[in-house]
């Protein structure tokens, strides 16, 4: 095989561009990250320092109620019994610290998410820009974009956030986006045709027709918040992802996979709970409407 | 010769765990000091050299079986008893130092330091609020080393004895590259930062750090600081002290005194000094040096002070014409 002629060969002097870039980002947009980082802080750290207040067992009981009124009597019995386990395994706090991490990523995920998925599902040019951008974010190796977060944010909860962001938010809105480009075209004629506009439209017909989807792609983003977990330990966020990391680096493999259970846990039982309310209110909107 | 690129050995002193977590920067540092000793011994005394990179465990055997002659940077302390029956056998011998040893510390920017007069570790507890910690304002934030790595247990327990703990938190990063980007960025956007590092390494060439003092290594209360880190009821312990910092040595198999008494002569002179060697590994990282011979060249044009010392006056001629031939 003939090689690529190498006076052609540019990488070595786009990546030096990108360190440039970054540096300079890195020193003169400090204040508006700084923003950023206390503005996450401080829906963040109240609710970790809620959650960790709480005690064990009204935690426990909490979370099995809401898995019985979301999903099942069983289920709820089941999701008090995984909560009990890692509470035996002395992670909860841990645990606590974790929760309010995904929680958090996935709140700010819906708060962009939801915007960015309607604009994509009314305009194609939108959603044509969108898709190599909601790829790239899904299949970008996370490391990348990891160190000159550090470098922005500093070690912490901040970095994490952002970095489970850029992963977790395209099922949010791609599903957005689906949900609403599926409603049946006859249903949105009959709106306009009894002269709605287009915001009308959009809140009393598009979002609750498409709710189901949606919430589905919430669901999808609950989890994949939950998989960043380990890497966002990796950066200075504490959690279960740190048992994880000590297990790796010392060669403990019992305490590894005690965090990783651990983590599988809070995958099912938030897994399942999303998913009965996303059933449960389609399930209401068919009855009522 | 060898350079030891992955260290790979688990026994020893009490921080072997950390050693091949180092290769990232420490890398660097090798091939430098190898291509340096290689332009010296081939240019001033014209022996060809041949590098081979390999694991501790292999440089043990060929450097005692003869098959490689040179070992620039043993850290012997990592597996003491192998080394002292090895020497006493007379399968291999120690040149000295090639540099003054990789110490290990408590960093702030030099400027801070300056500014505010932070001298000691105990200075430290005064000055808490330039650390601030964005997560919990009423403390400051220390950048401890590496989750799982054996520096971290015992930064605690010596934070905790410095009575630190009560101004700052401490702060994991999971993965090298994260801790020397927690600890780069303060530095570009010139603000205050408090951490761990050790040398010779490329962050510690690249930024002007301040060593923050501690109490004078002791070994008494350094064996209650490693039985502390394992053992939290031993906590909090009322002294601390310095990591000690050992000499890095050179190795060599005796046959080489037959092959190239000159060039032994020349190595047990060589002591490349901690500084520069970092000065030259922050400069090989800022230009984005790929080519060590170009990094170890910088280094024989910028202390000739130092190498002209160790060799003969007819090597130093060579040296010269090869260096000014670049």
């Amino acid at each position: 095989m003939f090689d690529f002629p190498e006076t052609l060969v540019i990488g070595r002097s786009i990546s030096k561009w990108i360190d440039r870039v970054v540096d300079w980002v890195v020193v003169n947009w400090d204040p508006f990250f700084s923003a950023i980082n206390i503005g996450v802080l401080r829906i963040l750290v109240p609710f970790q320092e809620f959650l960790q207040w709480l005690p064990w067992w009204f935690v426990i009981i909490m979370v099995g109620l809401l898995a019985w009124r979301m999903v099942s009597v069983k289920f709820g019995i089941v999701a008090a019994g995984l909560l009990l386990v890692v509470s035996f395994l002395g992670l909860l706090d841990l645990a606590m610290i974790t929760l309010a991490i995904v929680l958090t990523a996935a709140l700010l995920c819906v708060v962009i998410g939801l915007p960015v998925g309607i604009a994509a599902a009314k305009s194609n040019r939108v959603d044509s820009i969108m898709r190599p951008v909601l790829d790239s974010m899904q299949t970008m190796p996370s490391f990348v974009y990891l160190i000159p977060a550090v470098m922005l944010f500093g070690l912490g909860k901040t970095p994490a956030v952002m970095a489970t962001m850029i992963y977790a938010l395209p099922p949010i809105i791609r599903l957005t986006n689906l949900g609403i480009r599926q409603v049946d075209p006859s249903v949105v004629e009959a709106g306009r045709a009894s002269g709605t506009t287009s915001w009308q439209l959009l809140r009393k017909i598009q979002i609750p027709l498409a709710m189901p989807t949606i919430l589905a792609g919430l669901n999808q983003t609950i989890m994949m918040a939950l998989a960043m977990v380990v890497i966002a330990s990796m950066i200075g966020a504490r959690g279960l992802g740190i048992e994880v990391l000590n297990g790796i680096n010392r060669l403990e493999v019992g305490r590894g996979f005690l965090g990783g259970i651990s983590i599988v846990f809070l995958a099912v039982i938030l897994d399942r709970i999303s998913q009965g309310f996303a059933s449960r209110k389609s399930q209401t909107r068919s009855i009522s409407g | 010769m060898a350079s030891d690129s992955e260290k790979t050995n688990k026994t020893g002193a009490y921080e072997p765990r950390r050693l091949p977590k180092q290769a990232r920067s420490r890398e660097r540092v090798d091939r430098i000091l190898d291509v340096a000793a290689q332009l010296l011994i081939e240019e001033g005394y014209g022996y060809p050299v041949e590098t081979v990179e390999m694991t501790t465990p292999i440089m043990q055997v060929t450097l005692a079986k003869g098959e490689i002659h040179v070992m620039m940077e043993m850290w012997q302390q990592n597996f003491i008893e192998w080394y002292d029956e090895a020497i006493a056998d007379g399968k291999i011998e120690n040149l000295g130092m090639t540099y003054e040893g990789g110490p290990q510390f408590f960093v702030i920017p030099q400027w801070v330091h300056e500014e505010y007069g932070i001298n000691t570790v105990f200075d430290m507890k005064d000055y808490w609020e330039l650390f601030k910690d964005p997560e919990d304002p009423d403390k400051g934030y220390f950048i401890n080393c590496v989750i799982g790595w054996q520096c971290g247990a015992i930064n605690e327990v010596k934070m905790e004895a410095y009575g630190l703990t009560e101004y700052y938190n401490i702060i994991s990063p999971g993965s090298s590259g994260a801790m020397e980007a927690a600890l780069a960025g303060p530095q570009k956007k010139e603000q205050p930062v408090f951490g761990y590092y050790w040398a010779p390494t490329a962050l510690m060439g690249m930024y002007d750090w301040y060593i923050l003092e501690e109490p004078e290594y002791d070994e008494t209360i350094w064996r209650k600081i490693d039985a502390a880190k394992d053992d939290t009821a031993l906590r909090p312990l009322d002294e601390a002290t310095a990591y000690e910092t050992l000499p890095i040595d050179k190795g060599i198999n005796p046959s080489l005194r037959e092959i190239a008494p000159d060039v032994v002569a020349m190595l047990e002179k060589m002591n490349v000094g901690l500084q520069p060697i970092n000065v030259t590994a922050a400069w090989a990282v800022e230009n984005d040096v790929q080519d060590w011979e170009l990094a170890a060249i910088y280094y024989l044009e910028n202390y000739e002070d130092r190498w002209s010392t160790w060799v003969t006056d007819e090597a130093y001629a060579g040296i010269k014409d090869a260096l000014a031939a670049q």
